[in-house]
């Protein structure tokens, strides 16, 4: 009967965020059960390199595994794949599985990730379109991916923009098709994002902006992309890279309050008492003083997790500092660090045309956003002036010969 | 195991860090305190160069994605990385900074 009084954490979804709780539950000193349920067939991996590393062939989604057999054997952690939870019972306090079993919990934790957005467009369902969202969609790609094959991007966001280097970097003929006016829009600077398409074209990408997609075309197979002013780009593969939706079905399903992912506070505490929702499914009320944010990254699923686990265990929250992101393309390594607004005062540190620079956004004087190309040596500092909230001056910080530590001296 | 020059205590400043190639091997020396440490200067994660990273507290930051490592044990702090960082023992005679590499013994000091 003791058993049966043990407390137990299932952990809805077995991505990076999944497997992360479960192993942090462990390190926080979380004594009984968890129970993790996926329905990827795959041990629980992180998704950056699928759309890098693995697409040209220099890694496969194994090597990046977060959580292995070896690692659930050590740490008493049950993993099932290849099974998805159906329905959630929050009242009697149980998740029923598509495979007809039914699980009991006494904590919750929902981290079902994201979807990639579909495209509604006439022939989106041919043969060759794909989209990139999990191991397999990106050893299915990698497939195709071959010297000389003619593809086409559509989304000139951060997936689009890493499939197309690594598919130029294997010698396919890339076309990038955005339909705003900017690559990256909302994300990055005009400035940067024209920056990011020289790059592109540098290497040889056909980067089209302000384009729109009227038809996918062909028999079977995908054969072109027409073009809302009539013309056609031939293509042998599309991938669709529009962005992405929170999974949050089972949430809505069972009566939580959602707007595109799971609302949670610090803690990862959704409204309802001993249910939190971690990584892309979790749309955070407040962080880093931003309202109603989902964050698709994985330095969210490394840290909500975390958060999450320390609610379950009753400790105090630890806060967040500035968000962070990265995007690696043509050997380039792009960092972005806070929410930055149009609005924003934008301060250059370093040259686009160089092969190093920073770009800060102030407001009111202090660091907002700041986006760093190939110049991760200087994260440290300026996390350390964003979290401190120092005002820092226009002039200083556009002085690279006045190091980033020294203005935090300056400001203290 | 070999001991190698590596370089000289001139070259390396207090809380800095040194990328060098010692025996075709690329490593990375770091000044804590006054003792020198040294590691394999290839981030585990992916291909960056640890001696461009940020070193505080003993703790070396890689500079594409965060990765963390203790540079006296190796062992990975944080980021996208389980493997662990190779590290290398350090002596230091007079000006030069000796480090002890795996590999063929021909090139051993005397």
């Amino acid at each position: 009967m003791a058993a049966e009084c043990r407390q137990r954490v299932l952990i809805v979804g077995a991505g990076q965020a999944g497997a992360r709780t479960a192993l942090a539950l462990r390190e926080h000193g979380w004594q009984d059960a968890i129970l993790i349920a996926g329905d990827e067939a795959e041990y629980p991996y992180e998704r950056p390199p699928l759309s890098k590393s693995v697409l040209v062939g220099a890694a496969d989604p194994a090597d990046a595994t977060v959580l292995s057999g070896a690692d659930c054997a050590a740490h008493g952690i049950e993993l099932i794949r290849g099974d998805a939870v159906a329905a959630l019972d929050l009242v009697r306090r149980q998740a029923h599985m598509s495979s007809g079993s039914h699980m009991d919990f006494s904590h919750l934790v929902i981290a079902t990730g994201s979807r990639a957005r579909g495209l509604s467009l006439p022939g989106a369902q041919l043969d060759g379109v794909f989209m990139l969202r999990t191991a397999r969609d990106a050893m299915a790609v990698r497939a195709r991916l071959k010297q000389g094959v003619r593809v086409a991007i559509v989304g000139g966001g951060f997936i689009g923009l890493e499939v197309a280097a690594s598919a130029s970097q294997v010698g396919c003929r890339v076309t990038v098709i955005e339909v705003h006016r900017h690559l990256l829009a909302r994300v990055v600077t005009p400035t940067i994002a024209a920056a990011v398409k020289r790059l592109h074209r540098a290497h040889g990408v056909d980067v089209r902006t302000n384009t729109r997609i009227e038809a996918i075309e062909g028999v079977d197979a995908v054969r072109r992309l027409r073009l809302a002013d009539g013309s056609a780009i031939e293509a042998d593969l599309v991938i669709v890279g529009v962005g992405a939706l929170a999974n949050d079905g089972l949430a809505i399903a069972a009566g939580m309050p959602c707007g595109d992912g799971i609302l949670v506070d610090e803690g990862a505490r959704t409204r309802v008492d001993g249910v939190y929702a971690v990584g892309d499914v979790a749309r955070h009320q407040s962080l880093w003083g931003a309202r109603g944010v989902r964050l698709e990254s994985w330095e969210n699923a490394e840290l909500q997790s975390v958060a999450a686990v320390r609610s379950i265990m009753g400790k105090p929250e630890s806060p967040r500092g500035a968000p962070w992101f990265w995007t690696d393309q043509f050997g380039g390594n792009l960092q972005m660090l806070g929410f930055p607004d149009p609005l924003h005062e934008v301060v250059m540190r370093g040259s686009l045309d160089e092969d190093s620079w920073c770009v800060f956004m102030l407001d009111g004087g202090r660091i907002a956003a700041a986006y760093l190309w190939n110049a991760g040596r200087e994260r440290r500092g300026i996390v350390q002036l964003m979290d401190a909230g120092h005002p820092v001056s226009a002039s200083l910080l556009a002085d690279r010969e006045r190091p980033l530590r020294d203005l935090l001296k300056v400001n203290s | 195991m070999a001991w190698h020059i590596a370089a000289y205590t001139r070259q390396l400043q207090e809380g800095e860090i040194l990328g060098v190639t010692v025996a075709d091997l690329p490593v990375a020396l770091y000044r804590i305190r006054g003792e020198v440490f040294a590691s394999h200067n290839i981030c585990t994660h992916a291909h960056a160069c640890l001696s461009e990273g940020y070193l505080e507290d003993g703790v070396i930051e890689c500079p594409l994605h965060q990765a963390q490592f203790d540079v006296r044990t190796g062992k990975v702090l944080s980021g996208p990385t389980r493997v662990p960082l190779s590290v290398y023992p350090v002596r230091v005679h007079g000006e030069e900074i000796l480090v002890d590499l795996p590999g063929e013994t021909v090139a051993a000091a005397q």
